[in-house]
Formats: C-alpha cells, structure tokens, sequence
C-alpha cells in the first residue's frame, strides 16, 4: 500500500479526507491530497510528482501529457495557526490617552521569548561598544638599553638579561592588554530576532506604550513663562512613567537638538524618570532596560522594518508611512 | 488654575488639605482669633491664665500642615462644647468667610514694627514662609498650567463587587450602541455614570446566543433603550468618573456580604480567566461569556473602563481579553507585591517563625549596631576623631 510510506499524521488526513497536504517527518510532502485510497493508482490520473517544479500549463508538451480525467486542484499553502495578530493601543501624546486600536503580527510583537538569543545580542552589543584602547608596553618597548645588567655566572644571584624584564620592577608588562578590537559577529537574522523578541517580551509584560503622534511638549500652546522642566516632570509621573515606576526609554524618529522633550530629558534632575533616544540610536539593551519603552508609531514601524531578515518574504512587515519617511527629508512634522 | 505663589498664600492654605505649606503668623492668627483677642506666638515670658482660644491657637500652629488640618476639626468639635453660642459661631464664620474668600494680598507693611503696634519679631522659624531659593525663584518665575492628563494621575481602590458592576454596565452600555449602530466609542465621551443610566444599564437582562459573539439586550422597560442612546451632553471626565462610583455603591447588593477587598493600583501583567473565586460571580452569568472579538468594542470597553478606574490596562490584557470574563479576571486579579517581605506579609509567611525577621530594606551593620544601642556611641567617637562617619573621606 502506497501509504505505508506517510506518517501517522499524513494517514489521518488522507483517511479523513481533508484538503490539507500531507506531511512526512515534518515537512511538506510532494504529494498531493486525494480522495480515495492510494492503493491502486489509476493509470488515467497522472499527477505531477512535483508541483513547485510543475511546469506552466502553457507548455503543449506538458498539455498534450496531462490526463483529461479529474483535474487536480491546485496546491494551497495551509495558513499557519501560529500567526495571528495582536492589538496595540496608540496613545495621544502628552496627554497618553487612547485613541484607537492598530495590529501587529505576531510574528512581530508576540515573538517567544528566547533568552539565549538576547544575551547573545546583548553581548554583541557590548563587545562591539568596546573602545579597547588599553594600552601597556611590553619589554621590547620600555626604554632602556638591552644591556645585561650582571654577568651570567658568578653573582650568586638569579641570572638577568636587561633590565626592561617583566621580573624586574620598572620593567614591561608581561603580555599585558594592547589597543584591539573586541568586536564580534552575529548572524544578522540572529540579531533581528533578537530585537523582535526585545519588542515582544516588553509587549507581553504591558511595558511597550506606542504613541500616534510625535513625542513633543505643545510648546506653543503653554503660556510662555511655563516652566517646562516642572511640566515635563509632572507629566512623568502622572503617567507613571517617571523614576517612582521604573523609568523610562523614549524613542523617537531622530534625535534633534531642537527635540524640546529630549533636551529636556537630558537634564539631572528630569533625567532621573527617563532618557530619550532616536530610533537610530536604539540597541536591544536599551529595549530591555528601565521600566518601559515609549514609542512613536512610525519609529516602531521603522524599527520593525528594519530588523525582519530572518523572516520570510510572505511574512514581513510593511509600512506606507515609512517609504514616506525615508524619502521625505524635509517633512515639516519631524524638523521640530 | 493660576499657580499660587507661595508668599501669597493664607489661610486657605490651612483649611485646604490638597495644598500642603507653611503660613505666616499673621494669617493663622487671623483664623483662630475673634475679633478683639490679641495673640502672640512667641514664648509667654508671664504666668498668665491660658486662654481656650489660645491653646486652639497654639494647637494650630503645629509644624506638620496635614495634622494642622487634622487639627483643624478637632478644634472645631471641642470649640463648639467649650464656647458659647454666639463664640462659636463667629468662630466658625470666621474660617468658613476665609475659605471662600479670595486670597488676600497680604500687606508687608502690617509686619514692620513702626506700622503695627502688635507686631512681634518671631523668635523660631515655625510658619514663616522662606524666600530665596533657587526653587524659590524658579516657582516665581513659573506662570504656566498644570499638567492635566487624561488619565488624571489618581487610581482609586475598586472593591471586587463594585469592578462587576461597572464591567457590566459598560458591557451593556457599548452593546446598545453597537446594536443601535452607533459608534461604540461614545460610551467615552458621554455621561453615562447619571444614576438612571446605570440604573437602566444594570437592569437590562444579557441573553447570549452561541459562542458569545450574539447578544440580545432585553431591557426591563422598553423605553429604556431609547433613553439609553440619548445621551445628554458631557460634562467633566471627574464628574463622570464620580457618578460612576457614586451609583456603584447604591446598586451594589452588599447585603449578600460581598468582598470588600480593595484592587489597588497597576494590573498584573498576565490576566487570569476567572481571578478569584470567592470574589468572581457566578459563573452562569451568561454576561461574562460575551465575545469581544470585534477590537473595536474591545477598545472601547477598555478605554472606558480605564476611565473609570483611573488604572492604565496594557496591551498584553486587550491581546488576551477575547470574552468578558478574561478581562473581569485581569481587572479583579491583586497585582504581585514588588518586594520580597511584601509578598512574605501577604502570604503570611515566615512571620510567625521567631528566628525569622522581615525587614522592608536591607539590614546594613548599622542598623543592627543601632538595634544594640551601641551606634551613638560609635557616631560620637568618629565624629570626635574627625573621621567620616559613612563613605569615605575624599582624599
């Protein structure tokens, strides 16, 4: 019998009759659903043997072959039951109130969490922060002259050579640290994981605020003797967002000077609540430290975007806005 | 609101409890004083008789403005069983004209001697205000609002009973506006804490066909629906926010001794399906197998019900909210306490064992020196040696 080659799996579809297609030892098998047992295969149904390689139904040859008999169906990928989507709230910002309702994939923002894979990106992170300008001299370049400094035998001490010997005090390093770089690798899509699962552990735990509109203080539309450090402060922490509940991470699109909140941010005192980055500036440690992150819209779309390689053309995020982003350099909401 | 500055303030100050600070001398005495007596808070250097309005004046003029407040009624309890009619009454006329009399510029020139006969220089610091900080001068310089956000900055404790009843009248109030097709989002911007609204949202029956996802509202007088829907225009989010609780409490059953366990503050992060059973209802309440699937009634539930609560309920909870009950269990589940002796007090652990000590911080060899009595000696010691007493000196 033909199906004593199928899994168990791939049995239990063709005797029930489904439409899906059969799986042997976990991935797709070439062999399309059918109907009725496969212990007889009827000589005036040929089916491809392949049909991602199956040639186009334009080719006479191919035509000419093909049966008259029941057509075969064409072949449909099952949707995959683990992605979905999940629902994120955008804030108005300052005010942070909710003012509708968008979705992310799964694939996205509800990534499992894999600790491995964000220590490794962690350390990478580091490693490739590292200035690695220690610097010490060795023997050979200690100054001094190479002359022995007491005769080989005959001193009753221990035998020296020159007095630039690591033994000796004023001496050089042995094997001490010299100016290199720590920097290391990391597969990319590793690394784009990594972020997505940043992103999503912050989702999971309700830590990942997104805001509609651009993180900046109506300036104009305060009196002009507002004293902003004590707006921005009261506004912290009436959204328990400040130094009382763990602080935290605002991202923006870029991090200009004239960003009113991010300047205000980097202030001692206000700097205690929060700090503000630019979306180019962001790592992964930056994503899983402090109480919270505080993202705009188009930034975590940007960010999305920008960290999916290890995903599969079917499965990748896109966003209008940011092909607008990117090619307007000149839009009048981002220039503050 | 126009931000009082801080030399301006008076009285009000001291019967308004949300404004903490110091008054100077000459406000308080207005406030405990009738209209003849004459009052001094310096030290009485003569064995005079103290007066019962003295000792009320001096009760006032603690250091602490909260137990200034606290103070405050007190007074006025044993004022009106020590005083005559007509005293306390003018006593109390007195506070209640100050407190809703506009702030009176005060005149600096009352507080030069040559000017004022009973002017006395205070010998201590206690409620005079201080000038000239930089925070000082950077208050003065600040004419700018408040920040108002629309959450408010307060959460209020919900009692388990109550969190069912709004759950459900919000439930029922977005379900009427979906089925009269209208956007579901108007359950924010409305009033709907007016009494007869809730009334007519708690009374209207659920029946829940299928999996959750159809609903029929039945309501209890058929002229209910349509009053439903007509809304009368918003007021204030505080005036809303408060007629809700307010109505809460009278159509609470309380009588079937439900939990008065109080919810406090943020939302765990993960929602439990039915929280705790004895503080969940019944689980034939057809209502809380309502389907949310439609996100934007899911929204709008939440948003309201984060109005009402004053608590910010994150994503993963409007991820995982597909039925009613889902989010009820999120919204009633206690959060887990931060701190270890937190959690250890909670469950009751580890109290009882007599080798065993909780401590909220972290036991530092001078707090176990203290708890011997030996520090001061310690402190004297390196103080008189001239050596720091914690850290390091800077070398």
């Amino acid at each position: 019998m033909a199906s004593k080659g199928l899994s168990k799996g791939a049995k239990k579809l063709l005797d029930n009759g489904t439409k899906y297609t059969s799986f042997c030892n976990g991935h797709t098998c070439p062999i399309p659903y059918a109907t009725r047992s496969m212990a007889t295969v009827s000589p005036s149904v040929v089916e491809p043997t392949n049909l991602s390689t199956a040639p186009p139904s334009s080719d006479p040859q191919y035509v000419a072959s093909l049966p008259v008999s029941t057509s075969p169906k064409p072949f449909r990928q099952p949707r995959n039951p683990f992605i979905s989507s999940v629902p994120v709230t955008l804030h108005s910002f300052p005010s942070m109130e909710p003012v509708s309702l968008t979705t992310y994939p799964s694939t996205h923002l509800l990534v499992p969490l894999r600790r491995d894979i964000l220590h490794r990106a962690v350390i990478f992170e580091g490693d490739n922060t590292r200035q690695g300008t220690a610097s010490t001299k060795w023997r050979s370049e200690v100054h001094g002259s190479g002359r022995k400094i007491r005769p080989q035998k005959g001193s009753g001490s221990a035998r020296l050579g020159d007095k630039k010997s690591p033994m000796l005090r004023g001496g050089g390093v042995a094997f001490g640290p010299k100016p290199r770089d720590f920097g290391t690798d990391l597969p990319r899509k590793i690394y784009d994981l990594a972020w997505r699962t940043a992103l999503s552990y912050r989702y999971r735990r309700g830590e990942l605020l997104v805001t509609d509109n651009l993180l900046k203080i109506p300036v104009r539309s305060l009196p002009p003797a507002t004293n902003l450090k004590r707006w921005t402060k009261e506004l912290l922490e009436a959204n328990g967002l400040g130094n009382g509940h763990g602080r935290s991470l605002f991202i923006g699109l870029k991090e200009k000077k004239n960003y009113t909140f991010f300047s205000i941010l980097k202030d001692e005192d206000i700097g205690r609540h929060g700090r503000g980055l630019g979306v180019d500036d962001v790592d992964v440690k930056d994503l899983l430290e402090g109480g919270r992150v505080v993202v705009e819209r188009r930034a975590l779309d940007l960010m999305l975007e920008a960290h999916q390689s290890d995903l599969g053309p079917g499965m990748r995020f896109e966003s209008e806005e940011i092909a607008e982003i990117l090619g307007d350099i000149e839009d009048p909401e981002i220039a503050v | 609101m126009r931000r009082i500055i801080q030399f301006q303030r008076s009285i009000d100050l001291l019967l308004d409890a949300s404004a903490p600070g110091t008054l100077c001398t000459t406000c308080q005495l207005r406030a405990a004083s009738l209209q003849r007596r004459q009052f001094s808070s310096s030290t009485s250097r003569h064995a005079t008789a103290e007066t019962f309005l003295q000792s009320l004046e001096k009760r006032l003029t603690g250091k602490n403005p909260q137990s200034q407040f606290a103070e405050l009624k007190k007074v006025r309890g044993e004022a009106k069983k020590e005083l005559s009619e007509e005293e306390y009454e003018a006593f109390t006329r007195e506070i209640d004209e100050a407190q809703e009399a506009p702030t009176p510029e005060p005149n600096f020139l009352d507080r030069d001697a040559a000017n004022n006969p009973n002017y006395k220089p205070a010998t201590t610091w206690a409620g005079l205000s201080r000038v000239g900080s930089e925070e000082w001068l950077e208050r003065r310089r600040d004419k700018g609002p408040p920040y108002k956000g629309w959450l408010g900055g307060k959460t209020r404790g919900v009692r388990a009973d109550h969190m069912q009843a709004i759950v459900r009248h919000t439930v029922v109030e977005a379900l009427a506006l979906q089925q009269a097709g209208r956007d579901v989002l108007e359950i924010c911007d409305q009033p709907r804490g007016l009494p007869d609204l809730q009334r007519m949202a708690l009374s209207a029956s659920i029946r829940v066909e299928g999996s959750g996802k159809k609903v029929n509202l039945v309501y209890a007088v058929p002229e209910d629906q349509e009053r439903l829907l007509d809304l009368p225009a918003a007021t204030a989010p505080k005036d809303i926010v408060e007629a809700v609780f307010e109505t809460t409490e009278q159509h609470v059953d309380l009588a079937n001794g439900a939990s008065t366990d109080v919810i406090e503050d943020e939302l765990p992060t993960k929602p439990t399906d039915q929280g705790k059973r004895d503080e969940m209802p019944d689980a034939k309440d057809v209502w809380l197998n309502i389907s949310l699937d439609d996100l934007s009634l899911r929204f709008a539930i939440i948003k309201r019900l984060m109005q009402i609560t004053g608590r910010r309920i994150p994503d993963n909870v409007t991820n995982d909210s597909s039925r009613v009950s889902i989010l009820l269990g999120a919204l009633m589940t206690k959060p887990k306490p931060k701190r270890l002796n937190q959690d250890l007090r909670a469950r009751n652990q580890l109290t009882q064992v007599s080798n065993v000590e909780l401590s909220a911080k972290r036991v530092t060899p001078i707090d176990k020196e203290k708890k011997v009595g030996r520090w001061k000696v310690i402190e004297e010691e390196l103080l008189r040696r001239g050596l720091p007493v914690t850290g390091h000196r800077d070398i």
